[in-house]
């Protein structure tokens, strides 16, 4: 049995560890904002012939602009802008790259400022990456999210396990586990109680 | 080195433990947001006069309506609202206290919103940044010490494993899956 275990903690470990790495450096930055995590930032412009029908309806607009350029991405609403000639403007942003375009009012010419990332934000918007509009890639980063979520759920009852099994580090594990983890938990509760 | 890299292991581990378990057990929640009910939240309104003391700012204002409204929690910066009116939010996992102070500052209305289980797991997870008083200052620093941690216990890991005596094919192949994937992904995003 604890081989078993030992193995399993072993092989998702392997397959988790690049995950927790960038998990907590992106937890880091989160309560951080690393100014060098912006580092590698440049814009690129280019235009594009479109062909798409015009609507009243912002979103639907966006969608088939987005769709008619090839782009990934979603297209936040409070990013409209419609120009008073009817020209439309509207943000692309995803992990990696944001997307700028603005739409001609006969909706044939997109103008297009690409700002792309450098590689720590791009990692930095993997944490909790799930979903995409026009992105075939997402769903591998989904599964894999969730199995590392139940790797470290499951390393941390094995770890428990493995140590009671030891002779040697009861103490400092006692220590560890009643003091930081037990005062974790107590705090938890503090702040659920009093706010 | 073995013997040092499982004390490392051992201690970002077990230490860090409890944290660890509920960041990833509410991200899980989160993430999978569609698995979970949506319990809408309990609102409770109403409106007050107020008398606030000449010369304070934002953020005076916002501690001298905590203090006399009886309204604890990590506060979110004060923020101006189109209509003139300014909101001030105090988050506590499961509750959120909410105070639009108008604009002359004589009154103000406040919304208590009270969420379900579902809204205790996301309010954990997003408490961060320091600086409002020494309870959430020692939350966001197990924060930060569960993040760092993180790394550490992954790290120390593939190092006891690459000390090892032995390494199977099936360690290898995992580390190098996953590793393939994590850079594939970040390069994927950033060529493409």
């Amino acid at each position: 049995m604890r081989k078993f275990l030992s193995k399993i903690h072993i092989w998702l470990g392997m397959l988790c560890a690049p995950y927790m790495i960038i998990f907590g450096f992106s937890s880091l930055h989160f309560n951080h904002h690393f100014s060098f995590v912006e580092t590698g930032q440049h814009s690129v412009n280019w235009e594009r012939q479109i062909a798409v029908a015009d609507t009243s309806d912002n979103k639907v607009l966006a969608e088939r602009v987005r769709l008619d350029l090839g782009l990934m991405g979603w297209v936040p609403w409070w990013e409209y802008r419609r120009g008073e000639d009817n020209s439309f403007r509207f943000i692309v942003p995803r992990p990696g790259k944001s997307y700028t375009i603005k739409v001609n009012p006969e909706r044939t010419l997109a103008s297009v400022e690409e700002l792309r990332y450098g590689p720590l934000k791009v990692i930095n918007s993997l944490h909790a990456f799930g979903h995409l509009p026009g992105s075939n890639m997402v769903k591998y980063w989904s599964w894999y999210t969730n199995i590392c979520v139940f790797f470290v759920i499951f390393a941390g009852v094995s770890g428990v396990y493995f140590w009671s099994k030891r002779k040697d580090e009861t103490l400092i594990g006692w220590l560890l586990l009643a003091g930081v983890s037990g005062g974790s938990l107590l705090l938890m509760i503090f702040v659920w109680i009093r706010g | 080195m073995d013997s040092v890299l499982r004390k490392i292991h051992l201690a970002s581990g077990l230490g860090l433990l409890v944290f660890m378990l509920m960041y990833f057990t509410s991200g899980f929640v989160i993430y999978n947001n569609s698995l979970f009910p949506n319990k809408p939240a309990e609102r409770d309104t109403r409106s007050v006069e107020l008398n606030i003391p000449d010369g304070l700012d934002d953020s005076g204002t916002a501690h001298w309506l905590a203090s006399e409204l009886d309204l604890s929690g990590k506060l979110d910066p004060p923020r101006p609202l189109d209509d003139g009116r300014t909101r001030i939010a105090w988050s506590v996992p499961g509750r959120t206290n909410i105070v639009y102070l108008a604009a002359d500052k004589q009154s103000a209305e406040i919304v208590i919103g009270r969420t379900g289980l579902k809204g205790h797991a996301v309010d954990y997870h997003f408490v961060h940044g320091y600086g409002d008083g020494w309870l959430w200052n020692l939350w966001v620093l197990m924060l930060d010490l569960s993040s760092a941690g993180i790394i550490v216990f992954a790290i120390s890991g593939i190092g006891i494993w690459a000390s090892a005596r032995e390494r199977d094919k099936g360690s290898w192949a995992m580390l190098a899956g996953g590793t393939v994937l994590t850079v594939g992904m970040v390069l994927y995003y950033m060529i493409l």
